[in-house]
């Protein structure tokens, strides 16, 4: 091996590590943001108003009962007592709801709350934990698929296969019982990773403009692998919300149900919760766990592009 | 983030649909329902507090798709402030943001803007679907969807027992045809937007349907070495496009484009091209003495990007050569190799590439230029073959064209022979240089008697790399005088998609002058970059001499900047463009120009030779 081809490869490794650690370290920030997030949120929702149960009807129902009993027994019985009943008719009246007015917990209260075992923020962060896999994997194959199509593009018809068989994976998008059957999920293996990877044309998008584009001499896949950054970055919002639904979507799978998921376990509290704080908070964590998945995606497509090139 | 902006309109109508009619039909829906299971008005209710969530999440991953209009705009910004056309149209005075708007939006990328928008407009719609179908599947069992404009589509009821409905044909099909026009929207972008094919077949050349030439030999009838294959003709005739399509008929070829950036990934580090050239490109790269990049091939961290474009041309052309010396039969094709080269590395070049002819081999030698210098001294020899490309037929034959040609070729020679002082210069002068410039990030100082007076023809020359767009940049940056750029690279001076009469100007007063005749008004409406390069060169150079004409005052000095304008034009146009120069020059006392050449011997000699006072600037290691 030549002198160059030894420093090129040395030089290729230590760009990779510094991408590696630039991208760890982009994961410790976004999870801190996601905790301070969840604490924010604990100190304003453990002062959430509680809905105050309803006078139920029954019991003027009941009074009304025993005054006519009373009336009936009365004429049988000849007896001028009604007047001295009535004085004691419970006071109906609707009972006046207690102030709704939040105010904010210590931040020592809101933080054992946080870390608590199943406080929202563990949640949100196993949903996350959970999605990623699939956001990065998808994004792996989309890059590795712009690298192969770069490869071969210059024979049409190895390039013809190669077309056919990335838009292949857009028939799990056509399929409506995915998305609506409610019994039915993609499960949490390769399916799920490719229906994450061809999401909004990511992986097929990636690999057809590595087939249209101008074939290079030197480096061809590495340099498709590149162009395809360019291809990915907007579709990152599309692809986190396609990992967000097939981990949220699995817990509807009998097959596939195991341990309860991260997401789920959120949409089902924001839909259950009977303050509407804790749906608010449960939703803003939503939201946050999945803008940490977009962050954590670009970052990746980022760093990726600085270890393949030879500048960021 | 334009499919931020594609986003808005899908998520706004969105919201407002949810707002208007999906509340009522929800409950129209849901009504039947709570009827059979009123335990549930309370989870029912719970939907309210989490559309919100849903709607926001909606909301802001529509607008976060891609990287938002604003970081759009200022890459847009960012690119525009690069180019040539920028430089041009602050010189004439445009202010920053109409020319971001205008060249870089509106001339350059609405076709690129209408297909972001679309595409996320498309990506919008499927987060939305994908979203709520989620939202619906954590419903209760037998629960009616929560309509939504991706879902609504797929309200279904229920049966007696309480049991979801199967979904109807009808709406499977609905989602097939949403999900598929989704998503050949956003494919749609992978297309290029304007393709172009290159065939050669049957004698004839031919881009996408257009004929360039008839009569053009095919690549396996080229003479092989030692003999060379001349490719000449003026501009716009079709060599360039003539060498693309030999190479892509033969199997063993190497070109190297005019462009290096065609045939350079600038992704890459010289390291990483040095892998693939092998222990000659050093060689080659000390042969064509650049030290420089001799050492950059130890730099694996530096994009071959942020290189000048006289270092990538040298670069590729080493790559290329590096390649012939390895592989004996393989076919060489080098279009204008030393365009961006001074005359001494253009020299150095072609003494490599001379000792490719030493040893006779099965490969060709394809060679085209409008160098002079590369034609006069290092021209056609009687073995070479030569090709001439004129009014869409290619000749072999010496005819009046070529004729006329090398009679360029050959006064362009001479100018550089003639000894006279020319005109003595008139007293006087301004100064428009700065005391000290940056270049390359260090400070030089400028000679303090580099003054530019009227009348005169200042040649600016210097090594490439040396500075001397700069230098014409920070003139244009600060100097005292009305001021008319031409810039390097015509093809770049303005948004490709201009019309020729906004290149122009209002006032056409001179065309006369310039064209021989008044443009008719097709010409005027046709776009700048539909013309050829000698045609474009004489629109941009008489477009700037009429604006600073029609400057009205006593202005003190009217100065044209003129960036390497004859670099990529042969030699009769590069003759006529100098005349018109020297014309517009001659006994003012209130015009200048200050001119960057490569060939500074040359056009010194033909200043002089026409009576025209003319000085030469140098720009050197440590001192312009």
């Amino acid at each position: 091996m030549t002198e160059l081809a030894v420093l090129g490869r040395a030089a290729h490794a230590s760009r990779t590590a510094a991408a590696v650690l630039r991208w760890a370290g982009a994961c410790v920030a976004g999870f801190a943001a996601l905790l301070a997030l969840s604490v924010a949120l604990a100190g304003f929702e453990r002062n959430g108003a509680v809905e105050a149960a309803e006078t139920s009807a029954s019991a003027y129902l009941d009074f009304d009962l025993a005054v006519l009993r009373a009336l009936a027994d009365r004429s049988l019985a000849g007896q001028d007592g009604l007047t001295a009943v009535w004085a004691r008719r419970p006071d109906w009246q609707i009972a006046a709801k207690p102030s709704n007015r939040a105010q904010l917990a210590p931040l020592r209260d809101a933080w054992t709350a946080v870390v608590s075992e199943k406080s929202r923020f563990r949640t949100a962060a196993r949903g996350t934990a959970d999605a990623l896999p699939f956001l990065l994997g998808g994004l792996a194959l989309a890059l590795l698929a712009a690298a192969v199509a770069g490869a071969w593009s210059k024979n049409a018809r190895v390039a013809l296969v190669l077309a056919i068989a990335f838009a292949a994976p857009l028939w799990l998008m056509l399929d409506p019982g995915a998305f609506y059957d409610r019994t039915r999920s993609l499960g949490t293996g390769l399916a799920a990773a490719l229906f994450v990877a061809a999401f909004a044309a990511a992986l097929p998008g990636a690999a057809f403009r590595a087939l249209f584009a101008r074939r290079q001499q030197i480096a061809p896949a590495r340099l498709a692998a590149i162009d395809a950054v360019q291809w990915l970055i907007p579709a990152i919002p599309a692809l986190a919300t396609a990992a967000l639904f097939v981990c949220a979507k699995a817990d509807q799978d009998p097959a596939a149900r195991g341990a309860a998921s991260g997401f789920g376990g959120l949409i089902r509290a924001a839909m259950a919760e009977a303050s509407a704080g804790d749906r608010l908070a449960s939703c803003a964590l939503l939201a946050g766990g999945l803008a940490l998945l977009s962050f954590l995606g670009h970052r990746f497509v980022v760093e990726a592009r600085a270890a393949l090139g030879a500048g960021r | 983030m334009v499919k931020l902006a594609g986003a808005v309109p899908y998520v706004a109508f969105a919201l407002v649909v949810r707002a208007l009619v999906c509340k009522p039909a929800a409950f129209i829906a849901a009504g039947r329902f709570l009827a059979l299971r009123p335990d549930d008005q309370l989870a029912y209710r719970s939907l309210l507090g989490a559309a919100p969530g849903v709607l926001a999440a909606s909301v802001a991953i529509g607008l976060s798709l891609g990287r938002g209009l604003w970081s759009w705009l200022e890459r847009v910004r960012a690119a525009e402030e690069e180019t040539e056309s920028f430089l041009t149209a602050t010189v004439r005075g445009e202010a920053a943001w109409r020319i971001v708007l205008r060249h870089g939006v509106w001339l350059r990328r609405r076709r690129e803007l209408g297909a972001l928008l679309l595409g996320g407009m498309a990506a919008a719609g499927l987060i939305d679907v994908l979203s709520n179908a989620l939202i619906d599947s954590f419903r209760g069992a037998g629960f009616p969807p929560y309509p939504s404009l991706g879902a609504a589509l797929f309200l279904r009821g229920i049966t007696e027992g309480g049991v979801p409905s199967p979904l109807p044909p009808a709406w499977s099909a609905a989602h097939l045809v949403v999900i598929a026009a989704a998503l050949m929207l956003v494919l749609a972008q992978t297309i290029p937007l304007r393709p172009r094919r290159i065939s050669l077949a049957q004698g004839t050349l031919r881009v996408n349907s257009r004929v360039l030439a008839s009569g053009v030999p095919a690549a396996h009838g080229l003479a092989t070495r030692p003999a060379v294959q001349w490719v000449l003709g003026e501009s716009g005739a079709g060599k360039s496009m003539l060498l693309q399509a030999w190479a892509s008929q033969l199997r063993d070829s190497v070109l190297a484009p005019q462009d290096p950036d065609e045939a350079l990934p600038g992704a890459l580090s010289a390291t990483d091209l040095g892998e693939a050239g092998g222990p000659a490109l050093s060689d080659l790269l000390g042969r064509l003495e650049d030290p420089r990049m001799q050492r950059r091939l130890s730099d694996p961290f530096t994009p071959v990007s942020t290189f000048s474009r006289g270092e990538r041309q040298r670069l590729m052309l080493a790559l290329a050569l590096a390649r012939a010396r390895t592989d004996r039969g393989c076919t060489l094709l080098l279009d204008e190799p030393t365009s961006a080269q001074d005359a001494k590395r253009a020299q150095a070049l072609l003494a490599c590439v001379r000792e490719l002819l030493d040893t006779e081999s099965d490969g060709s030698l394809v060679i085209t230029s409008h160098d002079a210098e590369v034609l006069g001294d290092n021209g056609p020899r009687p073995d070479d073959h030569l090709l001439w490309l004129e009014a869409g037929r290619a000749v072999t034959a010496r005819s009046a064209g070529v004729q006329r040609y090398f009679a360029a070729v050959d006064r362009l020679l001479t100018a550089r022979e003639f000894d006279g002082a020319g005109a003595e210069p008139t007293a006087g002068g301004e100064r428009v240089l700065p005391g000290t410039l940056e270049i390359g990030g260090r400070r030089h100082a400028t000679a303090r008697d580099a003054l530019v007076r009227g009348g005169e023809l200042t040649v600016l020359s210097g090594p490439s790399g040396s500075g001397k767009t700069t230098l014409l940049r920070a003139i244009c940056g600060g100097a005292r005088a009305e001021i008319g750029y031409v810039a390097q690279d015509t093809a770049r001076a303005f948004p490709q998609q201009m019309p020729v009469a906004e290149v122009l100007g209002p006032q056409r007063d001179r065309m006369r002058h310039w064209f021989g005749e008044d443009l008719s008004a097709q010409t005027l409406q046709r776009s700048i970059g539909a013309l050829s390069e000698g045609e474009r060169q004489r629109v941009v150079l008489a477009a700037e001499v009429m604006r600073l004409d029609r400057i009205p005052g006593r202005s003190p000095l009217r100065l044209l900047l003129l960036d390497e304008p004859f670099g990529a034009l042969d030699p009769p146009a590069h003759l006529r463009l100098m005349d018109a120069l020297l014309g517009w020059l001659s006994g003012s006392k209130t015009r200048s120009a200050v001119l960057v050449s490569h060939s500074p011997v040359v056009d010194l000699g033909l200043a002089r030779a026409s009576g025209v006072p003319a000085t030469e600037w140098i720009i050197g290691e440590d001192r312009a």
